[in-house]
Formats: C-alpha cells, structure tokens, sequence
C-alpha cells in the first residue's frame, strides 16, 4: 500500500521517474504570481554554483528553457535576490527566480534541470501556476447606490418649499380679502 | 397693535432671535463651503476628471446663500423692529429666493455624494494615470490632473492604489501599455522612500516584498474628505433650513397681522 501511495504520488508530480527535489511557490511577497510573471523558489542549497535550467511549458505545449546559476545559499533562503543593506549588515531578505514575459490568464508548467559536478542531472517536480488574469476596466461597473439620507432630505425639503411658497400665496390672499 | 403689547413684543423678540441665529449660522455656511472650495487636499482633480464635481458646485452656493442669509437677517431684524410691511414683505420674498438656492445646494450635495465608490475611483486611476494618448486637450488636462493628484497622494499618505497594489496588476490600465510588468509592476510611487524620495529597496518593491512596498489603499484617504464635504453642505445646510422654515412662517403670519 506504502508503495502504491508513493508511485501515485511520482505519477502525479512528474510522470514515472521521480523527481530528484521539489520545488515551491514562495511567501512573504504580495503574490508569487503577477499577470506577466511568476516568482519560483531557487533550487535547494546543495545545487549553491552549479548550472541550471528552468523549463517553462506554455499552454500552447512550447517549451521554454532559460539558464541561470544557482545562487549561494545565505541565511534564511526563499526568493529573488533581495538584499537589505541597512543598519550595516546585509540581510537577503528573498532568492528567487522571476519568469517574466509571460501572458495573464495562463497556466504554466515548471521545472528545474541542474547539472552537477560530477555530470549528472537532477531534476525538480513539475509544478503548475498560473498568472493572474487581467480584466478590462472598461468592464468595472458604476456601482451607486442612494442614501436613505438624500431620499430624506430631497422629500423633506421639497415639502418645506412648497409649505412656504402655499404660505406665501395665502399670506397675500388673506391681506387682499381685507 | 395696542391690544396684547406684551404678546406682540414677546413674538417680535422671538422673530428677532430668529433672525439672529439665521445670521450667524449663515456665516457659519460662508465660512466653511469657503473651507470645502479651498480644496485642502488638493483632489478636486479626481472629481473634475469623473465630471462628477457638483459638490464643489454646491459649495460656491452654500458661500453666497451664507452671505445671503446673514443679510437677509439683518433686513429682517430691522422690518419685526419696526413692524414695516414693505421691509418685511422683500424680507420674505428674498428669503423665499435663497431658501430654494440652498435646497438645489443641500439636495445636490447629498446626491453626488452617492457617487463616490470605489470603482468610480478605480476606473477613472486606471484609465487616466500616466494616460500617454489622450483624446484631446480636455482629457490631456484630466489625465494629467489625476496623475498629479495621485502621484501626490501616494507619496504623502504611503498607499497604492484605490484597493492596493493588486489594482495595477488585476486590470489593464493605460498606466500598464507604457510600463512593462515586471520593471513596474506598479507605479514608483507604491514603494517605500527614504528621505531623499528614493525607493529604499527597489528590487524588493517590484517583487512585492513586505516592507518594502504600501500595501494598503488610497481609497479610505479620498472618500473620508469628500463625505466631511458633502455631508457638511448638505446637512449643515439642512439643518439652517428647518430653522428657517419656521422663522419664515412666523414672519409672514406677523407680517398679515400687521395693521396698515
């Protein structure tokens, strides 16, 4: 059963050969996912120098493979090279990977490929994300809704003037008829 | 009107104190639709752009009826004094007039007032900011009011936005067909300066990394000044109004009881 559970598992994450590490989306930013971009964890720290690819399959089936070098590992280690160099020391705040270009409204697959030292590849599980879709604005509705507090003071003060201008008229007519 | 003298005193006292507590409150009006029109925060630009500015419009009448009104206390103080019809007969007329321009005011004010929603602010930021073709030399004036007026806003009060950041990445926006997503997710002026009005981590704002970027909204920053705007000239003037209205009664039923 243990061995079922863990084949369904590799099926699942990347068809039948198992992944040699697992990648993530990362946290503390606003969202890891933009309209054009999407923020991935780098691989893990005992890939720190080596060469990798990140293969990002489009909806369309094209594959694109963009090469970089796994950066060092400092510290705490999540995404893209933030670095805060205030108060006198540096703290990375962020290590990631940005895959820009993209198109909002899609979903993409994505993988690492690093290549060792010793000529071997290692490769990640394939994780989806997609981009956040962007809406026209000319579609964002004029939503107003009235106050009970325009309706009470229209009602009330349209009843005042016209208590006034019949207050008027009578005030005349009394005067005439003496 | 021998008979009753101390009646007729007692209701000429009223009418006067009447007229005095509609003279102050007409400065009152004056002095602060003079405070509304001066446009302390500077966002008569957003509303002039949603050609949605009435309130402002209300404000230039609430400042004429306040200065109409105290006048007009005045003539009144002098007619119940004297117990003059002709003094007294302008006095209601002319006040009849003013009462009806500060409704239109009051009525006007508490309406355009209902239009100041979100997306009424959201649609206008995402259509004017930083519009790099406008239509003509109206929406050329528009457009560059609303990035002036929001560049302003979200450098002095640290926001993003109407809802926040999200804004310039969940709609298309004229601000997005010039800026490319990933070197401006959103505008500069999201991020957080230091005190030379540089981002203090520019990579950090981009990538929406907490502290480096405002995540909260401008909206609560527009809205609170314009409902203390619209609120004040609708119901301050409401309230002078049903004053009015029975100072105004009173007049005329002393005015057809005055002998000739």
């Amino acid at each position: 059963m243990q061995a079922l559970a863990v084949l369904t598992f590799c099926a699942f994450f990347g068809g039948t050969k198992m992944a040699d590490f697992n990648i993530s989306s990362v946290s503390g930013v606003l969202s890891p996912a933009l309209a054009e971009s999407l923020l991935m964890a780098v691989p893990p720290c005992q890939f720190t120098g080596a060469n990798a690819s990140i293969h990002i399959i489009h909806p369309n089936g094209t594959t694109d493979v963009r090469h970089f070098t796994v950066p060092l590992c400092r510290g705490r280690r999540e995404l893209v090279s933030v670095v805060d160099s205030t108060g006198g020391f540096t703290v990375t705040r962020l290590d990631a990977y940005q895959i820009t270009r993209l198109t909002p409204g899609h979903t993409y697959t994505i993988s690492y490929s690093v290549f060792n030292k010793d000529r071997s590849v290692s490769k990640s599980n394939s994780i989806a994300m997609g981009t956040l879709n962007r809406v026209d604005y000319r579609s964002i509705p004029a939503d107003m809704s009235r106050s009970g507090g325009m309706v009470v003071i229209t009602v009330l003060l349209s009843i005042a003037m016209f208590v006034l201008v019949a207050g008027l008229i009578a005030m005349l007519a009394i005067t005439r008829c003496k | 009107m021998a008979k009753g003298d101390n009646g007729v005193r007692c209701f000429q006292g009223l009418l006067v104190l009447g007229n005095v507590i509609i003279g102050l409150c007409g400065i009152a009006l004056t002095a602060e639709c003079i405070f509304f029109v001066s446009d302390q925060q500077t966002l008569y630009p957003l509303l002039e752009a949603t050609n949605n500015d009435d309130i402002y419009g209300a404000a230039w009448i609430g400042i004429f009826v306040g200065f109409a009104l105290f006048n007009l206390a005045v003539l009144g103080i002098v007619g119940v004094i004297k117990s003059n019809r002709a003094m007294l007969l302008a006095y209601i007329i002319l006040m009849l007039i003013t009462y009806a321009f500060e409704t239109a005011s009051c009525i006007t004010a508490a309406t355009h007032r209902d239009f100041f929603t979100r997306n009424l602010f959201l649609k206008q930021m995402l259509e004017k900011y930083q519009n790099p073709e406008p239509l003509n030399n109206d929406d050329k004036w528009m457009s560059e009011g609303v990035t002036r007026t929001w560049d302003r806003l979200m450098l002095q009060h640290e926001c993003c936005g109407v809802n926040g950041p999200s804004d310039w990445q969940n709609y298309m926006s004229k601000f997005r067909n010039i800026n490319s997503d990933s070197e401006f997710p959103w505008p500069r002026q999201c991020c957080v300066m230091n005190v030379q009005g540089i981002p203090v981590n520019l990579d950090g704002c981009k990538l929406g990394v907490s502290g480096y970027y405002n995540d909260k909204g401008c909206y609560e920053l527009i809205a609170g000044p314009m409902d203390r705007h619209a609120w004040g000239v609708a119901w301050f003037g409401f309230a002078i109004l049903c004053w009015t209205f029975w100072v105004l009664l009173c007049t005329m039923f002393y005015w057809s009881r005055i002998e000739y």
